[in-house]
């Protein structure tokens, strides 16, 4: 489970987050949208404990990442727009090495079972990372969630740059993570994914959540309207 | 266990640099020149020693029946011996001089340097299996250390890391032992290189305390190249790319281990210059004229020796009177020699505590002295070696000299020794002095080394720490 209780973050004068509170429960994905500067990337870096919070607390699985950032992040995987991986070692191999950080040995075959589940092709296992396009690396990133048997997903625009059948397949990837009892929070800009995959729709703007949005309740055309309603809300009072 | 996982997939990313196994190859095989050919060298110092000291005790002893103050003119060579660890560090064996003539009236300094008869080849640095480790392994350490942490940031691949929950303690624990693995592996064959060729070198001298003196050397090889991975970790930790550590490592290697030691030596010279060649020569020719130029010193020399043997005049002396003269003035010259000597092992002592104050701007002088002074092949052990051929040479004129005044008679210099006298005068055969008898002696570039890898330690420490917080609010 994701909780945020109050969560706020200043930079100097700045407030890049503003009482933030939310949950997502296991096998639910809570999709995080906004513009640039809204607070997404922060909220993330805040869970994964690079970030020290100005007020509240992000916890994970009941454990506060700022007090136990190391067991937080023991039970959360995060994955980047861009997943990186060591460019001269192959698939299996960054697979095995992040695998092994997590202090539990798994075995060659449940790491093969991984990213067969992550649908990497067979062929790809074995070759070097420097070969990759960026839907394989983001799918040895989910084999490295499996194999660490994350109980929470961080994803920061996984789809970003994607084509269309392999952003289709990454959702069900994380249709199927949701299958394995993982709670997922997940920022992006694509309106669409973020409807598919997601079972809520938080708007952030300048640093306040403003709304949360029921995917199921909501038509692609529907949801669109919600979110430029905040963001022209946002440039009228800018302006 | 975690800083094991990271440690191996370092190593694996190394091996896997075809330019960084390309340099290690060639270095091992530099090395492998350098111990064959340190360890030849050395043998073949000493087969010259070996047959020059040959040589000239058949000449010595077939010179037949000879007034023995000729043959102390004549006289005989005291050859450097040369340990075995010579090889390894040649240290000063090339220019400092192989042999002393031992001869009367003259305290003579070292002679027959290598780099004289080297011709062209002499102004180039011999290659040594240490100059190898001094040298060439530190641009070895920072080719395959300078994307350490640089490289895993251009790739990403540091906030992955950091991201699941891995410290940044223990990042830099794995990147330290990559680099100890790396060391070790560097070391063991180029130390098994060296070792083999230590031993397989064929030298007539004794070196006291060989396992002291080898086990000293490779911790003080592992404390100076162990700072160069703390340096290149360091430097690579807080450098945005790949490109600007490579650079400012290859920055670092070319002005610490290249130019800070020559400008050293240079500074040095100029701090405490060189005393005049010929005015040394000069002074050494007035002190063996001294005695004989002074009529004073000559009454002195009369008025002692009628005095000790109770006699009124220099006729009714029981000896032969020109011998003991001879000896006199030996004994009045001794004294002023060694403080002609001394005031020369002054300047280069000088000098060498320059270099040794600088060693801690650079941790290869540090090194370089240390490892010539655990070698035997140092100044210091150079000085021991002119020191004992001096006393050699007191003690067998002494020799000569009391032969002819006991035995000469009234036949004066036209006594003829026995040619079986000429075989109780001792070959030098020389000794190397124990390792104890210097360590006070390299305490400052101890400390300079350690102070270094202190220093590279906490500069690593900060600069990983500092790259860890710079990865988090990327």
């Amino acid at each position: 489970m994701i909780e945020a209780r109050n969560l706020t973050k200043r930079f100097g004068n700045t407030t890049a987050l503003n009482d933030l509170s939310f949950t997502v429960p296991a096998r639910e994905t809570f999709c995080f949208l906004g513009a640039n500067g809204a607070g997404k990337t922060t909220t993330i870096n805040l869970f994964l404990g690079f970030l020290p919070p100005s007020a509240g607390s992000a916890l994970v699985c009941g454990k506060d990442v700022a007090e136990e950032p190391e067991a937080a992040r023991a039970l959360t995987a995060y994955i980047p727009e861009q997943v990186a991986l060591y460019p001269e070692l192959t698939g299996f191999e960054n697979l095995k090495f992040f695998a092994s950080l997590g202090g539990t040995d798994v075995s060659e075959s449940d790491l093969i079972s991984g990213l067969e589940a992550a649908g990497l092709q067979q062929d790809a296992f074995h070759q070097r990372a420097v070969t990759y396009s960026k839907g394989m690396r983001q799918k040895v990133g989910i084999a490295i969630a499996l194999a660490k048997r994350a109980q929470v997903l961080l994803l920061d625009e996984p789809m970003s740059g994607l084509d269309p059948k392999a952003a289709n397949d990454f959702c069900e990837l994380l249709r199927n993570m949701n299958a394995r009892d993982v709670a997922i929070l997940m920022v992006t800009h694509d309106l669409f994914r973020a409807r598919e995959v997601g079972h809520r729709l938080g708007i952030l703007k300048a640093g306040e959540l403003v709304e949360i949005v029921h995917a199921s309740s909501v038509s692609a055309s529907e949801l669109e309207e919600i979110y430029l309603a905040h963001m022209h809300d946002a440039a009228g009072k800018a302006a | 266990m975690i800083a094991r996982q990271i440690a191996g997939k370092d190593l694996q990313l190394v091996f896997r640099n075809r330019r960084v196994m390309a340099v290690f190859v060639a270095v091992v095989l530099v090395m492998l020149g350098a111990v064959l050919i340190g360890a030849e060298r050395t043998a073949s110092f000493d087969r010259e020693r070996g047959s020059a000291l040959a040589a000239d005790r058949e000449v010595w002893l077939g010179q037949g029946a000879r007034n023995p103050h000729s043959a102390a003119h004549f006289s005989r060579y005291a050859f450097k011996p040369l340990p075995a660890l010579a090889s390894f560090d040649p240290g000063t064996v090339d220019y400092a001089g192989l042999a002393v003539w031992m001869e009367a009236h003259r305290r003579n300094p070292a002679t027959f340097r290598y780099a004289e008869s080297a011709g062209a080849s002499s102004t180039f640095e011999s290659l040594s299996p240490a100059w190898v480790l001094q040298a060439l392994v530190p641009l070895l350490i920072a080719l395959a250390l300078f994307p350490s942490y640089a490289g895993e940031r251009e790739d990403g691949t540091l906030r992955q890391l950091l991201g699941t929950g891995v410290t940044a303690g223990a990042v830099f624990a794995g990147k330290l032992l990559a680099a100890l693995r790396l060391l070790l592996l560097i070391l063991l064959p180029l130390v098994a290189l060296s070792v083999l060729a230590v031993m397989a070198t064929d030298v007539d001298t004794h070196q006291p305390d060989p396992l002291l003196r080898t086990l000293c050397l490779v911790a003080v090889y592992g404390l100076y190249l162990l700072s160069f991975c703390l340096v290149a970790i360091g430097v690579s930790a807080l450098s945005p790319h790949r490109r600007s550590a490579a650079i400012a490592l290859f920055a670092f290697w070319f002005v610490f281990v290249v130019l800070v030691p020559r400008l050293a030596g240079d500074l040095a010279l100029a701090r405490t210059p060189q005393p005049d060649a010929t005015e040394i020569a000069n002074s050494l020719g007035e002190i063996g004229m001294a005695f004989w130029d002074s009529e004073e010193l000559r009454e002195s020399a009369r008025q002692r020796a009628m005095d000790e043997y109770g006699v009124a005049t220099v006729e009714d002396l029981p000896i032969d009177y020109a011998a003991y003269e001879l000896q006199f003035s030996e004994e009045y010259a001794d004294p002023l020699y060694a403080k002609v000597y001394r005031e020369l092992n002054g300047v280069h002592a000088a000098q060498e505590r320059t270099l040794s104050t600088l060693s801690i701007i650079s941790p290869t002088l540090a090194v370089a002295r240390l490892s010539a002074g655990l070698a035997g092949t140092d100044r210091a052990h150079h000085l021991a070696f002119t020191e004992e051929a001096e006393l050699h040479r007191q003690e067998i004129i002494k020799q000569m000299n009391d032969d002819m005044m006991l035995n000469a008679g009234d036949a004066g210099y036209s006594y003829q020794s026995d040619p079986a006298f000429w075989e109780e005068i001792a070959d030098f055969h020389g000794s190397l002095p124990p390792l104890s008898r210097f360590a006070g002696r390299y305490l400052w570039d101890v400390i300079a080394l350690l102070a270094w890898l202190g220093a590279a330690f906490l500069f690593a420490r900060t600069a990983v720490a500092r790259a860890g917080d710079m990865e988090r609010v990327r």
